[in-house]
């Protein structure tokens, strides 16, 4: 049997938001959105953190910055 | 020339650019008015003042082309934009970049061009539009105002404040 390691293990519910919040969060820096980020939590979520959230106004929160994201990826 | 000649000959839209001067006259909605003095306090900063108008407001970029306005990120939960085309518009998976109606983005465009110039935009529209397979007019006011997400950032931001005046069956 193969010892678990503590550091390894991630409850299976947490995986995908985490995946989605990381690829997220490395998007709005890609592309220097950072500030527009900062701002839709503070302005409209009232919190300075997006670990503040609670799950469900955190999905909320991250379809807006998916949205975001491609918003700002167009090239015109 | 007939009547019915007329009629098909008249546009599905008309777009006017009223300027700014419009609202400091005080001849426009008072919501709008409001949202304008907030962002002109603001510097054009999105702070805290926004904060009252976000649920009237759709959210964009700075990415607008000829004919083509910027995609949207944000859309409250009054704005006129969820009036007209309804909550599952903003849901599914493209459309919170468009509006669905192709030829009002076209002829829309032209008031996010004017606004990231002068920095607001203030205008009246009225268009014909298809809401639930049936054919509607629909007239409206608009604000759109330039902004950024903090003193000194680099990026810029549309914020759309529409209001429904009226819409005819």
């Amino acid at each position: 049997m193969i010892p678990l390691r503590m550091s390894q293990y991630q409850h299976e519910h947490s995986m995908p938001t985490n995946a989605r919040l990381i690829r997220l969060r490395q998007a709005v820096e890609e592309k220097g959105l950072s500030d527009m980020w900062d701002m839709i939590l503070s302005i409209d979520y009232q919190v300075s953190h997006v670990g503040d959230l609670l799950p469900e106004m955190r999905e909320q929160f991250l379809d807006v910055i998916d949205l975001l994201v491609r918003a700002f990826a167009r090239e015109t | 020339m007939t009547a019915l000649d007329i009629m098909l000959a008249r546009p599905n839209y008309m777009f006017a650019d009223l300027g700014l001067d419009a609202i400091d006259r005080g001849l426009a909605d008072p919501r709008l008015a409001r949202f304008l003095e907030d962002a002109r306090a603001s510097g054009g900063i999105a702070d805290n003042r926004l904060r009252l108008h976000m649920p009237y407001l759709s959210l964009c970029s700075d990415k607008v082309a000829e004919g083509v306005p910027p995609p949207i990120f944000y859309v409250g939960q009054d704005c006129s934009q969820r009036q007209l085309f309804g909550d599952d518009w903003t849901r599914s998976p493209d459309s919170g970049l468009r509006t669905p109606d192709a030829e009002l983005e076209a002829a829309a465009a032209d008031g996010y061009r004017i606004a990231l110039e002068r920095g607001a935009y203030y205008g009246y529209a009225r268009t014909r539009l298809h809401l639930n397979g049936a054919p509607v007019e629909v007239a409206f006011e608009r604000l759109i105002v330039a902004l950024r997400p903090r003193a000194g950032a680099p990026t810029r931001f549309c914020a759309y404040y529409g209001l429904i005046q009226s819409i005819e069956r």
